[in-house]
């Protein structure tokens, strides 16, 4: 039990590490938003999402974050009507991502939240055991 | 006096021991906010039961075919599942705004602890030497 404290570092970096990778990619959702196909018939940039789920340490006795995966959006891409574009079918139609910006923008501060909380978990440990430390002087 | 003061100093490391448990059960819901049916954890409220295992005052094993005392399995027996927080779509039941207040309840709880232990151990450094410098 000595070591809770330290423990705290490695549940608290793995929730970090988590909210890191959700964070790549909503960087790469928001980056390719309007990443239309190349040529008719072709598919525009999918949008990705990511699962998390918890994985119990048996070292340390506790439920650790770790990524599920990344999967790919399944829902219909958007339609615009764009004629001069290259990648625009008959009808002047282009497939555009099925990424919605504002919603990738909800998501990006929902995990930026998330990982604050854990920064400052972090920090509040960090206080505890430097006054542990002082103890000795 | 010298038996009270190491009292003082038994029950100050206890609740300190108490402390980083609870920092560490508080780490992991935070660190699972985002994960899909996790159930919030919280420690096991303090009970006579679980003061007699710690003072060992179990069942003694004087036979082979006597029943061994449960011992606490894992480290992981000290939590239960909190009720009463709301649990979202995904099945999560952490309420991160109670547990940040925890993180820095526990944290200023620490630090007093931390200091009171301080002054404790200045007190028998005065009785030691004889005058408070």
């Amino acid at each position: 039990m000595s070591n809770d404290l330290t423990d705290i570092f490695a549940i608290s970096g793995s929730a970090l590490k988590a909210q890191d990778q959700r964070m790549k990619v909503i960087a790469e959702n928001i980056a390719n938003a309007n990443t239309s196909a190349s040529a008719p018939g072709q598919k525009p940039y999918q949008r990705q999402t990511i699962t998390f789920k918890n994985e119990f340490d048996k070292a340390l006795g506790a439920y650790k974050v770790k990524v599920d995966g990344v999967h790919n959006d399944p829902s219909d891409f958007i339609k615009k009507y764009d004629p001069s574009n290259p990648a625009a079918d008959k009808t002047g139609y282009v497939q555009m991502p099925n990424v919605n910006p504002l919603i990738e923008s909800m998501d990006m501060s929902e995990s930026s939240r998330a990982y604050q909380a854990n920064v400052d978990v972090i920090t509040a440990s960090r206080s505890m055991v430097m006054k542990t430390i002082s103890l000795l002087q | 006096m010298g038996s009270s003061v190491s009292g003082l100093i038994d029950l100050l490391t206890q609740k300190m021991s108490y402390l980083n448990q609870k920092q560490a059960v508080l780490a992991e819901n935070v660190a699972n906010v985002d994960t899909p049916n996790y159930k919030q954890l919280e420690l096991k409220p303090f009970t006579f039961g679980d003061a007699l295992k710690q003072a060992s005052v179990g069942m003694t094993v004087t036979d082979p075919r006597h029943i061994t005392p449960a011992s606490m399995a894992g480290a992981n027996a000290h939590t239960i599942q909190s009720k009463d927080t709301e649990t979202t779509a995904s099945g999560n039941s952490v309420d991160i705004e109670t547990q940040m207040m925890e993180v820095s309840k526990t944290n200023a709880d620490y630090q007093t602890m931390a200091s009171i232990y301080h002054k404790m151990t200045g007190l028998v450094k005065i009785a030691i030497k004889g005058s408070a410098t």
